[in-house]
């Protein structure tokens, strides 16, 4: 039940509705196996590797214990203990711990298309665990889980995308498989923050976040970084928030069974505020808890013995 | 190598000047010199060797008018030597050498070692481009007046300056030279670090984008300058459909403003960059379709002077690692003259001497650069081309040490099967069999 001939997860720009949902709906079975308390050991004796080039907590913890929940173990190495700061290059570095074994590597990386890269000098499996600000893939498996759980689809229903849109990867992510699976999705954040001809990928650019929040069924938040205000990109945090921090004032009219995601790690009271994180219409723990399943899924896919 | 007296035949012999071909023979005797044209030698004339290129085609003094030749500073991706066999067995009769070497081209005892350097190895003639700023610092000019009497052929610092105010006084200091200022155009500014285009693909793959007008303003600037401060700038490459219009409303006004472009700018466009492979990286990068579309247009209508290969050897570390961090640029030394006459006049339908001149004349015409053409009593430099037949190109035809090339495994026309340089054969294919027999039948008279 290998979801494509491509030995990796790369990115889910190249997948159509039919490779998404065989993913989605393993999780989904994974998930009910998991709450009767049944498990598999589909990577008993299998080994991956961890490979992170820039600082990651729940990602690498939620792939970790995936791989940990379907038997394998792992090995985690990150830029802090590398030896790419020694001036070893990238391809000696991954040919050299290649040589040692592993049955699959999980990669973050600060640059677009470092696993692509990868995964051409390698023959194993690569997952790319988010690549600049190309793609996060596992990440916009988890949200579309996230949502399909909450609302029972996605189709037809309206996503807004909110905040640093042109540094994201989480969104690149969730638009190419919400498009897909038939969403209407929505950007929204800075000009300077929204990529040039993103209008082209099928997605709707909005202005004004008060117009569109009563039609929304789902709004992705999406981190500020405090770093892109010293680029000019926008004036202060506190104008930032002004026009788009996810505050109650902004929900009074939001539909009851909206839904709140965010990746994570949450900047409380910039782009989101905490009664809105920790209020009723909020689903961050349980993106949380199904980045395992989805993880799992993703990884019994790859590698599992068929 | 052939030092007797030989005689080329029954060649098409394209004047890019005058933009005639005609098919005739060339006599050139054993001190290089051509001693007959258009007639056979009687049988009694000391002719050693002939050479028949019928059907083929006889450029003169093609040049590659933009190449980093990494030696000194970097012989492990270039020499002069490795760079020169690629250009001879390219079909390339001379190098124009930016200044981006370590140490930089910045004094004339630089440019003077060049060419003691180059007249020592014997090699195809490099002409050096000088440093317009001292070590390109942007801050101060380099010694222009005796680089140029040491041989500098023009000055740049790669890149546009910086600094309004010394781009102004290097266009003043240098006009009475007559040599010009070659200048790459890009606001660091707007282009940040951004790796390939910005638009469409650069949104998709997630990578910082370049903006088209990074390039324009740079040349808006300049070509302003130049109307106001005098001075003569060659933009090099022009990547843009702007960047080309703003260079035909300058040459309009009259102004001494000339651009050139390379040849993967009319191959490729930024769709290429589509699957993160290196060999798509280049400064400036590759543009939108139709910018391609409009290089090309700027080429048929003369806006356009110049192709050159903006020439980058790497060492195989440059470009085996991800694209973000991969060092840009192409080796073309190799490919300039067959992927130039492949996309031009085989694709797009141009004359051969119209694509010639942007390769020859044109180069040599802005740079200053006095070579003889193929004339009576001249030391010639000249290749024969063929454009019948079709090549694939595999990276052992590679004599640069630089293999970072998007070409390798196209099919090209315009092979280069003989390179004369001087008068004496550098480069000959094995397919041009030299012989001592004349046939008659097939000789024009």
């Amino acid at each position: 039940m290998k979801f494509s001939p491509d030995k990796s997860l790369l990115g889910l720009r190249s997948f159509n509705r039919n490779r998404l949902e065989t993913i989605l709906s393993h999780a989904r079975s994974l998930k009910q196996l998991y709450a009767d308390n049944t498990h598999t050991r589909s990577l008993q004796g299998k080994t991956v590797l961890t490979l992170f080039f820039e600082p990651s907590t729940r990602t690498r913890v939620s792939f970790e214990t995936a791989i940990k929940r379907l038997g394998g173990s792992s090995v985690g190495i990150s830029m802090e203990t590398s030896s790419v700061k020694k001036g070893e290059t990238l391809f000696d570095t991954v040919k050299n711990l290649d040589a040692m074994g592993f049955d699959a590597i999980v990669v973050r990386h600060r640059n677009a298309g470092v696993p692509h890269f990868i995964d051409r000098i390698l023959d194993v499996p690569v997952i790319n665990a988010g690549d600049g600000f190309n793609e996060h893939p596992s990440q916009g498996l988890l949200d579309i889980f996230t949502m399909q759980e909450q609302r029972g689809t996605v189709e037809n229903r309206n996503v807004l995308i909110l905040g640093d849109i042109l540094h994201s990867r989480v969104a690149r992510s969730n638009i190419w498989a919400l498009l897909q699976l038939g969403a209407k999705v929505f950007v929204a954040g800075p000009p300077t923050l929204i990529p040039a001809n993103i209008a082209d990928l099928g997605v709707t650019v909005v202005h004004d976040i008060d117009d569109v929040i009563p039609q929304m069924d789902f709004i992705n938040v999406l981190r500020i970084q405090y770093e892109r205000q010293d680029l000019g990109y926008f004036p202060t945090i506190r104008e930032y928030r002004d026009q788009f921090g996810l505050t109650q004032e902004r929900l009074k009219d939001a539909k009851p069974e909206l839904c709140i995601l965010h990746p994570g790690p949450i900047n409380r009271g910039i782009e989101i505020d905490s009664a809105v994180a920790d209020g009723p219409n909020n689903v961050i723990l349980n993106q949380v808890t199904n980045g395992v399943i989805v993880r799992m899924a993703i990884l019994d896919l790859l590698l599992a013995p068929k | 190598m052939i030092t007797e007296t030989i005689a080329v035949i029954n060649g098409r012999l394209v004047d890019p000047v005058r933009g005639t071909e005609e098919v005739t023979n060339l006599l050139i005797n054993s001190n290089g010199i051509v001693t007959g044209m258009g007639y056979l030698p009687d049988d009694d004339d000391d002719t050693s060797t002939v050479i028949d290129v019928k059907g083929r085609f006889i450029i003169p003094n093609i040049t590659d008018s933009h190449c980093s030749l990494r030696e000194p500073g970097h012989e492990d991706k270039e020499t002069f030597l490795s760079a020169s066999d690629a250009a001879v067995a390219g079909g390339i009769t001379a190098l124009i050498a930016t200044p981006d070497t370590h140490p930089i081209v910045d004094t004339p005892e630089m440019v003077s070692f060049i060419h003691a350097r180059r007249r020592a190895a014997g090699i195809v003639p490099i002409y050096p481009m000088g440093a317009l700023s001292k070590g390109i610092n942007g801050l101060e000019l380099a010694e222009l007046r005796l680089m140029h009497e040491a041989g500098a052929v023009g000055f740049t610092d790669g890149n546009s300056l910086e600094h309004t105010g010394l781009m102004r006084h290097a266009l003043q200091y240098s006009a009475d030279l007559d040599r010009p200022i070659i200048v790459t155009p890009d606001d660091p500014l707007l282009s940040q670090n951004g790796v390939m285009n910005e638009g469409y693909y650069s949104t998709i793959l997630g990578l910082r984008g370049i903006p088209a007008e990074s390039e324009e303003l740079r040349i808006s600037r300049d070509i302003e300058l130049v109307e106001r401060f005098g001075g003569v700038v060659h933009f090099f490459p022009v990547s843009t459909a702007q960047s080309v219009e703003l260079v035909r409303r300058a040459k309009v006004r009259g102004l001494a403003i000339t651009c050139g472009t390379a040849p993967h700018y009319l191959y490729f466009d930024e769709s290429a960059v589509d699957g993160y492979l290196t060999h798509f990286k280049v400064t400036p990068p590759l543009r939108s379709a139709a910018d391609r579309q409009a290089l090309i247009e700027g080429i048929k209508d003369g806006t356009i002077d110049t192709i050159a290969s903006h020439h980058q050897p790497h060492t195989i570390d440059g470009k085996r690692t991800d694209f973000v961090e991969a060092d840009p640029g192409i080796s073309g030394i190799d490919t300039l003259v067959c992927t130039t006459l492949t996309k031009l006049v085989r694709d797009e339908g141009l004359s051969i001497s119209q694509v010639s001149r942007l390769i020859s004349s044109n180069p040599l015409a802005i740079y200053r650069i006095k070579r003889p053409g193929i004339a009576l009593m001249k030391r010639p430099s000249f290749t024969v081309i063929d454009m019948k037949n079709e090549f694939t190109l595999e990276s052992s035809q590679f004599k640069s040490k630089g293999l970072n090339s998007p070409f390798i495994g196209r099919q090209f026309t315009g092979k280069s099967l003989m390179t004369v340089i001087e008068g004496r054969i550098r480069f000959i294919d094995p397919i041009l069999k030299p012989s001592s027999v004349i046939d008659p039948e097939h000789t024009p008279r």
